[in-house]
């Protein structure tokens, strides 16, 4: 089995796994790699398929990541694009890399579509997220991940909300799917953790700005919720600020949480591959 | 420590029981993942684990046997996906398939299909017109060779299936059930021909290996469903059994047949899986049965998808139904008889247009995904389950022990939607008038299951099965005069309950006419070696594939069934012959006033007519090896007084006319036996929920079953 594979198949029997996976967000270098404009990759799903295979494999990735654009679920027709997308993307390549694919969680998926995520708008778009998690779900990915925008910051996690994810990690659950929360552009890493917990997700996806957090503090947080692990962001081209992730990564390790690495958000089409290459090399000899 | 472990893949639920060597039982439910049914099978086994404090390889590693009942055939059946095969028959005979019987246009309809005549149709066949070829050929119906089958005949017309993409064949000829002797020539020339080296190589059925029964119908669709369903169950299987070898479960996997016993998945053929979960609930139930003095029971389980009915007469499981349906194809397997319905906790509540606004419910389930609408799952069909919850019946922060919260509140908007405004009725009352409903229909089948198996309803206990059984016990039973119904302790998944002690059994069968007692000369048979030569060859075949499964001669238990009539009649009836062998006279005659009496009791003595002849058409053997199932822990009853065990209570409607009451609420495991409860009474266990009505008791016997009485008149 290969290392990608090996690494989520840990995941599966509740193990953790030898290293943590990464998991880089690599579609605006795709376009580059396939030599193509991105609203034209976007629009041709085999080969978007391809060139996200590609570049996955270029910077080394544990597994494919796709759909981390919260507007994709507001527009029917770049939707189904996404999930003709995923089903070319993942089935050739299952046996060898994770599959990990994203969505706009329901405060953003309601403020796209009804302009308000308000407990109106959140129950108005549930029947929506609930097709579209399923949607996702039967692609068979290894991990599902929520996009909740800047904007839903000021949501509550309440009632509504919660309900929201609710059904969402039911209908995810049915297909064995694990989930996420990627809350980006949210500040105080710590208490974005905390306050998302109650959603009960499997994982926290931490947005770039949690590279300049507390490390003490974000792992607090992690360990204090039911979260199985999270998936921390590394800016691959400053070796320095990667360092401070890799901290924060020790000290999780000691709360028994499941980790994995991801880019600190999209890697952008002219990102500099050789120094990517390696930051990651050095951070993967301190895990090992 | 070892365990026994049963599993059970239902339309909505895949049930798991693991029943430990000192009796201690685990179970658990989790949805059927109809994408990939290993799945929900695999997430299963680590609950399992869990549950029993073990991690799953400690688990697996200490479990003894693993019964399975499968709903894989099935599925490749209803789903088409089968492999393109090609049926080699007798020149001539070449539409059998498609012509059926009479009224093959009906068979596995359902009754609302049935009544539309106007639409209905005969299913599209398993086997396409184009891939049928008739061999010129022909034996009479002693054996004897009226027209030699020659290689350059067979060579001809396998070229013809093969150019046309058969992907496997199955052989069925005129009588070769009485001499396979040309079948058996045909599958050896295309052994020859096709190698199992060959990338060309491809399965080869023959009824008389798969069905050796009269009746060339049904034996040839026996053979082509088994064929049809055998690719796609080897590769599941086979699949789930490296799973399972990889989570450190290194014995073989036992599938449950439709013929009350099991046997390992090597040596199963795939057409007896079908159906075979409620047989096992049947199985768990007489044993369950057995040991509380209930002989005489209606095995009943309400899941999510079907309402499935059973009857235990005499302690046994004895009805075998005489030409079983699978899916749309009528069979001759010796399957134990099970009724099913489309009458479960997901059946679907609709108004229907057509029929003046009439209320139905189901057949159509909303199944796992996306499942009752309080499921919140995406469903948008009110269901019994949502219907249920509006009356406060089911506590919505505890279903499956709290594992699946439901949302009340999406079932009254989607009953007041679908169902309280089309018919100008308040949200409660249409939650009533669904769950009546249900209940009705459901009675209905049970009574008339009963009845038309010549048995007195009112004298039956009723054992309520299912995730819902419990839940509408007291709404059905009444419908067939029971006034007693048993809710085992573990009906909720009472199918991997009986799983997990069936016996390693198989019915072995061959269709032979023999005159016990000839009507010309009015004598009883004289030369018995007819007879005792049918009985050695089926005998010889199950001891040699039971030391396959690795049991000697003395492990063995051997039991005679045989088809009979009276001479000119048509229908037969089935008896278990007091010997195995007939020695003399005196044994034919036994066995020939065994038929009588049984006849009579079925028929009425006054229809018994012994003088116009006795004859056996078809024998039925069946080898089991013996085992004794590990023994259920009980405790003596104590004081009736179950107070410690009040949780609670909260409102419940009972009767629309009055609206919800303030309703006891129990916790089934602060229940011990002896304890005592009138209705109306809610009792939460992990799985399901009682509704004890106004008018029933309840009871917790020895073993914790649920024992509801009917106290009203």
């Amino acid at each position: 089995m290969s290392e990608g594979r090996s690494l989520f198949a840990a995941l599966a029997r509740g193990e953790t796994p030898p290293r943590p996976p990464f998991l880089p967000l690599v579609e605006a270098l795709a376009a580059r790699v396939a030599g193509y404009d991105p609203a034209a990759l976007e629009a041709d799903p085999d080969r978007r398929a391809r060139a996200v295979r590609q570049a996955t494999a270029l910077v080394g990735g544990d597994a494919l990541c796709l759909g981390f654009d919260p507007a994709m679920a507001a527009d029917e027709g770049r939707f189904a694009r996404l999930a003709d997308t995923l089903v070319r993307a993942f089935e050739p390549a299952r046996g060898s890399l994770g599959c990990v694919a994203a969505l706009a969680g329901p405060a953003t998926l309601a403020r796209l579509t009804a302009g308000d995520a308000g407990k109106e708008g959140l129950e108005a778009a549930r029947p929506a997220l609930t097709r579209m998690t399923e949607a996702v779900c039967k692609t068979r990915p290894d991990l599902i991940v929520f996009l909740e925008d800047a904007e839903a910051r000021g949501v509550p996690v309440d009632g509504a909300l919660k309900r929201a994810y609710a059904a969402a990690r039911k209908v995810a659950a049915y297909y064995d799917v694990a989930t996420a929360v990627l809350a980006d552009g949210w500040e105080g890493a710590a208490d974005e953790v905390r306050r998302l917990a109650p959603l009960g997700l499997d994982y926290a996806w931490l947005g770039p700005g949690a590279s300049d957090a507390d490390p003490a503090a974000v792992a607090g947080a992690l360990g204090e919720g039911n979260w199985r692990g999270a998936v921390l962001p590394l800016p691959l081209e400053d070796s320095g600020r990667a360092a401070a992730l890799a901290e924060i990564t020790r000290r999780c390790a000691g709360d028994a949480l499941v980790l994995a690495l991801s880019s600190a958000g999209p890697l952008a089409a002219d990102a500099d591959l050789e120094r990517i290459m390696e930051t990651k090399t050095a951070l993967g000899a301190l895990h090992r | 420590m070892g365990f026994n472990v049963g599993i059970d893949i239902g339309g909505t639920f895949t049930d798991l029981c693991s029943v430990g060597t000192d009796g201690r039982i685990v179970t658990c439910k989790t949805p059927t993942t109809h994408y990939d049914l290993s799945v929900g099978f695999m997430r299963g086994v680590r609950d399992l684990a869990r549950r029993s404090g073990l991690s799953l390889p400690r688990y697996l590693e200490q479990v003894e046997a693993l019964r399975y009942s499968t709903t894989v055939g099935t599925n490749a059946l209803i789903e088409r996906s089968g492999p393109k095969l090609g049926l080699i028959t007798t020149a001539g005979f070449e539409d059998t398939i498609f012509i059926g019987r009479g009224r093959s246009w009906a068979d596995g309809a359902s009754v609302h299909e049935v009544r539309d005549m106007a639409t209905i149709e005969k299913p599209a066949p398993l086997i396409d017109p184009d891939m049928v070829v008739g061999v010129r050929e022909r034996m009479d119906c002693h054996g004897s060779v009226v027209m030699p089958l020659t290689r350059e005949e067979i060579l001809e017309k396998l070229q013809t299936l093969v150019d046309r993409g058969a992907m496997g064949f199955v052989v069925s000829l005129l009588w070769s059930f009485v001499n396979p002797e040309h079948e058996r020539l045909i599958k050896q020339v295309i052994e020859e021909e096709y190698p199992e080296d060959y990338l060309g190589a491809m399965p080869v059925t023959l009824s008389s290996e798969v069905s050796p029964k009269a009746g060339e119908y049904t034996r040839t669709m026996t053979a082509v469903v088994n064929a049809y369903i055998h690719g796609i169950m080897a590769q599941e299987l086979s699949r789930l059994g490296t799973e399972l070898r990889a989570a450190s479960f290194t014995k073989p996997v036992i599938l449950v047949h439709n013929t009350g016993g099991t046997k390992k998945v090597s040596r199963t053929r795939a057409v007896l899986t079908h159906n075979a979960g409620p047989v096992a609930g049947m199985h768990g139930a007489a044993r369950l049965g057995s040991l509380s003095g209930f002989r005489d029971i209606v095995f009943t389980d309400m899941g999510g998808t079907s309402f499935d009915i059973g009857v235990v007469a005499g302690g046994e499981l004895r009805a075998q139904d005489f030409i079983p349906v699978i899916d749309r194809w009528r069979t001759n397997i010796p399957a134990i008889e099970v009724k099913s319905i489309g009458a479960g906790g997901g059946s679907i509540a609709w108004v229907n247009r057509l029929m003046d606004g009439q209320l139905e419910v189901g057949p159509q389930s909303a199944g796992s995904m996306p499942g009752p609408a309080c499921y919140d799952q995406g469903g948008a069909e009110p269901t019994v389950t949502d219907a249920d919850l509006v009356l406060g019946y089911l506590n919505p922060d505890n279903y499956l022990g709290g594992d699946m919260p439901l949302d009340a509140e999406a079932s009254e908007r989607v009953i007041e939607e679908k169902v309280a405004k089309p018919l100008g009725i308040p949200v409660q009352e249409a939650a009533w008038r669904i769950r009546r409903l249900v209940d009705a229909r459901m009675g209905q089948e049970v009574f008339n299951e009963v009845a038309l198996k010549g048995h007195d309803p009112r004298t039956f206990v009723v054992f309520a099965c299912g995730g819902a059984g419990a839940t509408h016990a007291c709404g059905f039973a009444p419908y067939i005069g029971a006034r007693t119904v048993v809710i085992p302790a573990v009906s909720s998944v009472s199918g991997a309950f009986g799983a997990s002690s069936m016996e390693i059994s198989q019915v072995w069968e061959q269709s032979r006419t023999i005159k016990l007692f000839r009507y010309d000369r009015q004598e009883y048979l004289a030369d018995l070696g007819a007879f005792n030569g049918v009985v050695e060859t089926l005998r010889g075949q199950a001891l040699r594939d039971l030391r396959l499964e690795g049991f000697g001669p003395e492990r063995v238990r051997l039991r005679l069934d045989l088809d009979m009539r009276y001479g000119s009649q048509y229908n037969l009836t089935k008896v278990t012959a007091p010997s195995l062998h007939l020695t003399g006279r005196a044994d034919v005659e036994a066995l020939c006033a065994a038929f009588t009496g049984l006849y009579s009791r079925v028929y009425s003595p006054e229809a018994a007519f012994p003088a116009g002849g006795i004859n056996v058409e078809c024998f039925y053997l069946t080898a089991s090896v013996i085992a004794e199932p590990p023994p259920l822990t009980s405790a003596a009853a104590g004081p009736p007084d179950p107070a410690k065990a009040l949780s609670g209570s909260r409102p419940a409607c009972f009767d629309p006319a009055e609206g919800p009451r303030a309703t006891a609420v129990y916790d089934w495991t602060r229940l011990k036996p002896g304890h005592s409860l009138s209705g109306p009474a809610l009792i939460e266990a992990p799985d399901t929920t009682y509704v004890v009505e106004p008018g029933w008791t309840y009871r917790m016997d020895e073993l914790r079953n649920g024992i509801l009485t009917r106290t009203d008149a």
